[in-house]
């Protein structure tokens, strides 16, 4: 018996497990490889595992300590980094490369945990150097596990860069051709980066176990995606790009890293978009073809001072200590904001809703969308990760906007070719990231939430129903009044009807609710 | 519609183990042939003895005095003979001053006279709790009475009881709600009268459903105290995660919960105040759970203080394997012990005894940064930094770090891959930094 303080109780969790779940994810793309570059992309994959645990092991002996390498880190920085190299690699490279990313990046900086570069991606970047030729020679898919054919080829990329994009995907036939080999991987590249498919599933799979989180993935996506919009203007450019190159092996498994990577949310979120962004200006401005690796690597460098400036604040950290009222503490969105945010989201629909058909029209799409997405998060919430709840439901509200749209013009299409799709956006957008932000942290926002979206269609209606007696002085077409403001149908007639409506509502709202307070609760 | 069962940030589930212990009805434990009782059995200053070697004393007597306020005085659980005043270890670090009392198996008792308290005046049943010896039964040990006078210039208005009890094996407070609901409402009601407010509001673990539905129905009808199921996460219990979940409010960084306009007190103390003002019955027994996967029959019982927890672990049957862990109080914030001679004091709510393997030994460890801490902290601290701190200027990165809000949940020793023992090496931080305070003059 001992006498010491607890805690007595250990979770499952340990760093082997979580290196046995990182390697089961990195399987699909692993066998995606092998399949298509054959045997010399399994024995690449074979010596670079031998070759990390063996210097790890090596390491160990050298400088007389335990024996770390049963905690798997260096076979997922073997696969790693094998996962990063052509299949048809020398072993010679594949041994220089291990010994770089274990002795070097890893074991004088330290060891696990240490590290300030992630190791596979430095020790490539030594092999391009070293090896420059050996590192720029890739192979055509041979689509056989056991074939030792090695014809080289170019790279999706290498041909966007040396030809353009235009002339790369009509090398492939029709763009769906194109979309599908990309996607399942079926291109030169390297070993592991090529099945964007298998990537997506190992990463997911790595999401479901709570080894990674979703910040630094979509965002280095989300921001390579975007600035391929921007500069290309087609979204055949942004699949093409998104699914060439090392994007995705580089968004799911090196920038998530757990050394070298920022450890708050936000601060991963920032990670992933610097990472996007370094690596789409080096695909289309640098002479390399492809940027990931360099732009994980440039990021690394920043994770401490990152990591510094994106520290959320602990709980209850406030710089006063002296009696504050309970509502300027509490966490809890007071409904002011809600009003802004309404009123915020209400602008683009109003300026668009000239008259009460269409208003009922914007109306009735926003509502339905808000009790649609919410009803899906709310019946799905046992099955969603927490930080995967705003994701979901911003993406859900999306869905639920497009299909709405879709079926309004279906069935009015004249009477929607006369609202712009924009003003769909907004009302929508707003106060959904807001919920969603609030339902993540855990509030009671939902019991007054439909009222809010319900009160905001109404305005909406109001505001429609208004301007078509004001400004046109009929409703569906029966004369109603006789003296007409045209100017209230303009965009800036409009929004001064809303400011009114919203006045008016909150004046008696506050009048009400002056009464109902309970001592001690916010006002 | 979308109403969401409350919660905090952070936090992890445990095993809670709770259906050893939570069906056995509360026994009585057989009183202890020679009562052990401490002096030091709360937060504060130890008190002072009243009794001399060789006196006899009655159950109810009060045996030590208060030493000052942040005290609380001490009364004898059974009737008998003083035989020796000397100091003992407590678990942890701490010594303290004992009284051993030989049982006479009389129970001669003397307790005080109980109190209307509808009527009364809260300074008046602030001075009962006081006299009583009532301290924070939740496992803290503070005098309640200090609790219970809020400073001038802060304003509480809602009093949270909290019968949450996330450690895993201990079932004291669900039994107590369960057997006694409605005695522990009349406690809600004294102390909604010293505070002189009207609203309160249980917060139970939602798997606890007995004991949610035996409160309601006491509390049936009383319109301005509600019942609330939290949501099952370890730790829920904790004060600052309780006033969270249950209204909303986050406790500033170094305050108090009436910096926020709460006062929170543990189901066990609301019962034991109701004794105390209404039946004059000090703080001499109360409600233990032995449990454990190595103790042959877990049990609720109700014992005297003062027991050496030996007596309790053979009235449960004994330990069932040879090498086993004793811990007093529970898994999560208890000490293991290496006697059974410890008794049994005002904040011991559990004697767990686990198989030896239960123990985690972190040898050399190293942090992967994996982060798992962080996200776990309920504080929203950064353990993985706080535990690397090293060399000159630790403590001011300490403070930065606001190590002083750490409430040793040891959540993030539990959730460590790499099983290092962050809990242990904070709490270590923690007493620097207070020392450091103390020795500097600091508030």
């Amino acid at each position: 018996m001992i006498d010491s303080p607890g805690p007595y109780y250990h979770a499952n969790d340990s760093t082997p497990r979580i290196m046995a779940d990182v390697a089961i994810a990195c399987l699909p793309a692993a066998l995606c490889g092998w399949f298509f570059f054959g045997v010399s992309a399994f024995i690449t994959m074979l010596v670079c595992v031998i070759g990390s645990v063996g210097f790890e092991i090596l390491f160990d002996l050298c400088l007389k300590r335990r024996f770390r390498a049963g905690d798997g880190s260096a076979l997922v920085t073997g696969l790693l980094l094998a996962f990063v190299l052509p299949p048809a690699v020398p072993w010679y490279v594949c041994v220089t490369g291990s010994f770089v990313a274990i002795v070097i990046i890893k074991g004088l900086f330290g060891g696990l945990g240490k590290n300030i570069l992630n190791p596979a991606l430095a020790a490539r970047a030594f092999l391009v150097v070293l090896f420059p030729i050996a590192l720029s020679s890739y192979s055509a898919p041979v689509h056989a596990f056991l074939s030792f054919d090695a014809t080289t080829a170019a790279t999706p990329l290498s041909i966007i860069k040396t030809k353009g994009i235009a002339a790369f995907a009509s090398g492939f036939g029709d763009a769906g051709g194109l979309y599908l080999k990309l996607l399942i991987g079926d291109r030169g590249g390297c070993i592991g980066e090529t099945s964007a498919l298998a990537l997506v599933l190992g990463g997911v799979y790595m999401m479901a176990r709570r080894i990674i989180s979703w910040h630094t993935p979509v965002a280095m996506i989300a921001t390579a995606g975007l600035i391929a919009f921007l500069t290309g203007g087609h979204m055949s450019g942004v699949i093409v790009h998104v699914l060439s190159g090392g994007l995705m092996l580089g968004a799911f498994f090196m920038a998530t890293d757990y050394v070298t990577a920022p450890q708050f949310p936000f601060g991963k979120i920032i990670f992933g978009i610097g990472c996007g962004a370094i690596l789409m200006v080096i695909r289309l401005w640098g002479t390399f073809p492809e940027g990931c690796m360099f732009g994980i690597l440039i990021m690394n460098i920043f994770t401490p001072v990152i990591d510094r400036y994106t520290v959320p604040k602990p709980f209850g950290a406030v710089k006063q200590l002296r009696p504050i009222r309970a509502s300027v503490l509490s966490k809890e969105p007071s409904p002011v904001d809600w009003k802004v945010l309404a009123c915020l989201g209400l602008c683009p629909p109003v300026a668009a809703a000239t008259g009460l058909r269409e208003a009922l029209l914007m109306g009735t799409g926003i509502l339905s969308v808000y009790v649609l997405t919410f009803a899906v998060a709310r019946s799905l919430r046992h099955f969603l990760l927490p930080s995967f709840s705003p994701f979901f439901i911003v993406a859900a509200a999306g869905g639920f906007t497009a299909a709405w749209v879709l079926v309004c013009r279906a069935l009015f299409p004249e009477l929607f070719s006369s609202i712009s799709f924009y003003a769909y956006l907004m009302p929508i957008a707003l106060p959904v990231i807001y919920s969603a932000m609030f339902l993540r942290r855990g509030g009671r926002p939902a019991n007054s939430f439909l009222l809010i979206v319900a009160a905001m269609t109404l305005i909406l209606c109001l505001v429609g129903a208004f301007r078509e007696i004001i400004g046109s002085g009929a409703l569906f077409g029966a004369v109603v009044a006789r003296p007409t403001v045209p100017w209230v149908k303009t965009v800036p007639g409009g929004l001064a009807t809303l400011a009114l409506f919203t006045g008016v509502f909150g004046a008696l709202s506050r009048r009400r609710g002056r009464g109902n307070r309970q001592h001690g609760e916010k006002p | 519609m979308f109403k969401r069962i409350p919660t905090f940030r952070g936090g992890i589930k445990l095993p809670g183990k709770k259906e050893l212990s939570k069906n056995e009805a509360i026994e009585q434990a057989p009183a202890p042939k020679v009562a052990i009782i401490p002096l030091l059995q709360h937060a504060g200053a130890a008190a002072l003895p009243r009794v001399a070697v060789g006196q006899r004393v009655m159950r109810g007597e009060r045996i030590g005095e208060k030493c000052g306020a942040v005290s609380s005085p001490v009364h004898s659980s059974i009737s008998g003979t003083v035989i020796a005043i000397k100091e003992i270890a407590l678990p942890g670090e701490n010594k303290s001053q004992a009284i051993f009392i030989e049982n006479d198996h009389q129970d001669t008792t003397v307790f005080l006279d109980p109190i209307e308290f509808d009527n009364a005046e809260p300074s008046r049943l602030l001075g009962r709790i006081d006299e009583a010896g009532i301290v924070g039964l939740g496992g803290a040990a503070f005098p309640a009475r200090i609790k219970l006078t809020v400073p001038s210039g802060k304003n509480v208005d809602c009093l949270l009881v909290n019968g949450n009890e996330c450690e895993p094996y201990l079932t004291v407070d669900f039994r107590l709600m369960v057997e006694r609901a409605a005695e522990v409402a009349r406690g809600v009601r004294v102390l909604l009268r010293v505070l002189n407010i009207s609203r309160a509001i249980v917060g139970i673990e939602q798997h606890s459903r007995p004991a949610i539905e035996a409160m309601k129905e006491a509390l049936a009808s009383e319109a301005a105290i509600s019942v609330l199921p939290l949501k099952v996460k370890y730790p829920q219990g904790a004060e600052r995660m309780f006033i969270k979940a249950a209204l909303g409010r986050m406790v500033p960084s170094g305050g108090l919960p009436s910096d926020v306009g709460v006062i929170v007190q543990n189901v066990g103390t609301a019962l034991a105040v109701y004794e105390a003002v209404c039946k004059g019955r000090p703080l001499v027994d109360r409600v233990v759970t032995v449990s454990g996967e190595a103790i042959a029959r877990p049990k609720n019982l109700l014992v005297r203080i003062g027991t050496p927890i030996g007596d309790l672990i053979n009235a449960c049957g004994g330990i069932t394997m040879e090498k086993a862990t004793v811990i007093m109080g529970g898994p999560m914030t208890g000490t293991a012990v290496g006697s059974l001679d410890f008794p049994v004091i005002k904040g011991t709510s559990g004697i767990v005894v686990l198989p030896h393997e239960n123990q985690v030994i972190a040898g050399d460890v190293v942090c992967i940064r994996c982060g798992r801490c962080f996200n776990a902290c309920p504080q929203g601290l950064k353990p993985f930094d706080m535990a690397e701190l090293d060399g000159p200027g630790l403590i001011d990165e300490a403070k930065k770090l606001n190590v002083l809000d750490c409430c040793a949940c040891g959540v993030c020793s539990v959730v460590c891959p790499a099983g290092r023992h962050n809990s242990g090496i904070i709490r270590k931080l923690k007493a620097s930094v207070m020392k450091n305070q103390i020795n500097d003059g600091a508030p």
